[in-house]
């Protein structure tokens, strides 16, 4: 079943007078179930697909469904609605609110879902995953007080505590050692498998991008190689440093924040 | 439930940084409690000032005769005699906005005691209600004289605290005789101090008897010489058989009209006449209605018909009464005034710290409209913090004002008095300057792109 269909995808950005074309005509379908990683140079527009993914922008033009429904026309309240019960985010610098809870973090998205969930339900519903995710007795501590693996958890925690089909990740592994970044794969990995949710990576990192089933370059807006990880020549086909003499042309502001 | 949420959320962000919340929130609560301590100084001096000028009589409504004419010559107010004790009863008996009402007789005579004598400003013969209408009931000395003495006209007076000091010296007064035209009065008590009133009069110069002691003992002739209408009733009133009892010292001018005289020229009895009825309304404010309902029941007492001017007129302090609820009310629109630009400081300070907090939580923000958080949830969030915010700083600030006012009160005896009106209103408006002086800061809030403000450094 096709979760996510990507027909010819268009954003351009507007400095000043200045267009700024970011994604030339990206189509793009996946399955449910893959565990896909997106990689490219900075500026080559991972960020900007991932954020149209996310339904946090939309594209200049272009079509996108996500399952089953056309998203680039839906009101900025109704992206709101998917992004809060369907896409569960995690982010490179965790996003935690300060000075709040583990626990508070996490149930946070459940607050705007709407009044269908009650507070006792919320709240055993989020004890639950931070327990799987083996941040046991971690409820109350404050994320200034955890690790940044544990960070991340609880992040991640917080991205399924709606129950959503797909987890958008963004760099997760960007700001953690290698070995807490195996740890948080590895959670990934599992989700992707034992409980069928449809993970989609940004990273520029090949060792991380390994860990998916399906690895998307995308070079300067288009998509230049879409392959599974088992093809071995994927690495090889082009050298990553090849591409950044072409970053600044695109690196606007917008799009190059993902370091 | 999702209010519920709203302020617990918004609990949470504030408990975050409480330090910069209660700075925030600091102007909300100097204002507020400048207002509550303001207001319940003010309202409680204001009462003091209105109870001061009630007890120079501006709560007391006066009903005089009114202008007796003959030949075209006018005799001035209070030249027809019209009114009756009976008048006075009716009144209290049937106008419901009438508190007490109380007949007087006026005189004015030399009164003495030993080898001092005096004339006081005031000799009043009434009823003890006089005293509770003029709310001068507490006495310095001894007690009041009693609706008995008044039946059996019997000779006892109160004296003013400016007639004793001119009679008796020091002495006490209590048991003494004082001589009133050659009759003798036994001074039951002395009148508590009442300085001058209105028109600057002596409230103090005052001698207090009965009036039937006084209209028959004392008076009985002294009105005679003011008018003609007065000395005609003087000499009809050789016809009251009370004059009998109570022998006038006026001299006769003319001889005793002899039985046959009278039979040929009969003069009809006249009824007993007072000089003035004086009424307290059952507040300042039913005063309007006293009146009405008091010139209503004269009149048909009366037998006025319609069209026929009052025989009566009734004076009340309304001049006097505006006067002091002008002064009271540009008071507290004054205090209202202060109150508002202090509130107003406050908000802008609220809005100050909400613009820097919503900058500063831009990522937060962003964050939360990733997680599926909509517009109109952040602006509710910043808004609901706003008003939070505010209404703590007016529930601290009523504290705070209601224990400074409290302070005064028990350090400097000012009279306080608790306004419930002005609790209400500060609440009010402190919620209002939440919403007003929040809603721009959550409207930038809500307004952000999620993007950027994920990205926000």
């Amino acid at each position: 079943m096709q979760l996510i269909e990507l027909q010819s995808l268009f954003k351009t950005y507007h400095v000043g007078d200045l267009a700024v074309p970011v994604l030339k005509g990206v189509s793009l379908v996946v399955t449910q179930r893959e565990f896909v990683a997106v990689m490219g140079a900075s500026g080559s527009g991972k960020s900007t697909l991932m954020n149209i993914l996310g339904c946090l922008d939309r594209p200049t033009s272009g079509q996108y469904w996500l399952d089953g429904q056309e998203v680039s026309s839906l009101s900025a309240n109704q992206r709101a609605h998917i992004r809060n019960h369907g896409i569960g985010f995690v982010f490179q610098n965790f996003n935690l609110l300060p000075r709040t809870s583990a626990l508070e973090n996490v149930m946070m998205p459940l607050g705007y879902a709407g009044p269908s969930i009650p507070d006792r339900e919320a709240k055993r519903r989020s004890i639950d995953l931070l327990r799987r995710l083996g941040l046991e007795g971690r409820f109350d501590r404050e994320p200034s007080k955890l690790s940044g693996g544990e960070q991340q958890r609880v992040a991640i925690a917080r991205a399924l505590v709606n129950q959503p089909h797909i987890v958008l990740a963004d760099e997760p592994t960007g700001n953690l050692d290698s070995h807490t970044s195996e740890e948080v794969l590895q959670i990934f990995q599992q989700l992707n498998e034992e409980q069928d949710i449809t993970v989609v990576l940004v990273t520029h990192d090949v060792g991380i991008a390994r860990h998916a089933k399906r690895i998307i370059h995308i070079s300067d807006g288009v998509i230049d190689n879409d392959g599974l990880v088992s093809d071995r020549t994927l690495r090889s086909s082009k050298p990553l440093g090849q591409r950044d003499p072409h970053a600044p042309g695109i690196g606007t502001s917008q799009t190059g924040g993902a370091e | 439930m999702r209010a519920y949420r709203a302020v617990r959320t918004a609990l949470r962000a504030l408990r975050r940084n409480p330090m910069r919340a209660a700075l925030t929130t600091l102007g909300i609560v100097i204002g507020v409690a400048a207002v509550i301590a303001m207001m319940e100084i003010g309202s409680g001096s204001a009462a003091a000032i209105a109870k001061t000028i009630a007890s120079m009589g501006a709560g007391t409504v006066m009903i005089m005769p009114g202008t007796a004419a003959s030949g075209g010559v006018s005799f001035g107010a209070g030249s027809v005699m019209t009114l009756t004790p009976q008048d006075c009863e009716a009144i209290l008996r049937e106008c419901p906005a009438v508190s007490n009402a109380a007949p007087v007789v006026r005189a004015r005579t030399q009164v003495v005691y030993a080898n001092r004598n005096w004339v006081p400003f005031f000799i009043y013969g009434t009823t003890p209600a006089f005293l509770e209408v003029r709310d001068w009931k507490d006495l310095a000395e001894g007690e009041p004289f009693t609706d008995r003495d008044v039946r059996n006209a019997n000779r006892v007076c109160l004296l003013g605290q400016t007639l004793v000091r001119e009679l008796f010296q020091g002495e006490s007064p209590i048991g003494k005789e004082v001589r009133v035209q050659n009759v003798l009065f036994k001074v039951v008590g002395v009148l508590r101090a009442k300085g001058a009133n209105m028109m600057g009069m002596d409230q103090d110069d005052v001698l207090i008897a009965p009036w039937p002691t006084i209209k028959y003992r004392v008076t009985g002739s002294t009105l005679s010489n003011v008018n003609q209408s007065a000395a005609s009733a003087a000499s009809s009133s050789s016809m009251n058989t009370l004059n009998r009892l109570y022998p006038s010292s006026q001299l006769s001018l003319y001889p005793v009209p002899s039985a046959t005289q009278a039979a040929d020229t009969p003069m009809p009895v006249r009824f007993t006449n007072i000089d003035e009825i004086m009424v307290a309304g059952q507040s300042v404010a039913e005063t309007p209605t006293a009146i009405r309902q008091m010139t209503e029941l004269l009149r048909q007492r009366h037998r006025l018909h319609e069209g026929e001017s009052d025989d009566f007129t009734i004076r009340d302090m309304a001049e006097m009464v505006r006067a002091l609820s002008s002064t009271t009310t540009l008071m507290s629109r004054l205090l209202l005034c202060v109150a508002f630009i202090s509130l107003v400081v406050g908000g802008v300070g609220i809005m100050n710290i909400m613009l820097v907090s919503v900058t500063e939580r831009t990522r937060e923000i962003g964050l939360r409209m990733a997680v599926g958080a909509r517009a109109g949830d952040i602006l509710r969030q910043f808004l609901v913090e706003a008003v939070v915010l505010c209404l703590a700083g007016g529930t601290l600030g009523i504290l705070l004002g209601h224990g400074g006012s409290f302070l005064v009160r028990v350090l400097l005896r000012w009279p306080i008095e608790t306004s419930l009106a002005a609790i209400v209103a500060a609440v009010l408006v402190s919620a209002s300057v939440g919403i007003i002086f929040g809603y721009y800061p959550a409207w930038r809030a809500s307004r952000l792109d999620p993007i950027e403000a994920l990205r926000y450094e």
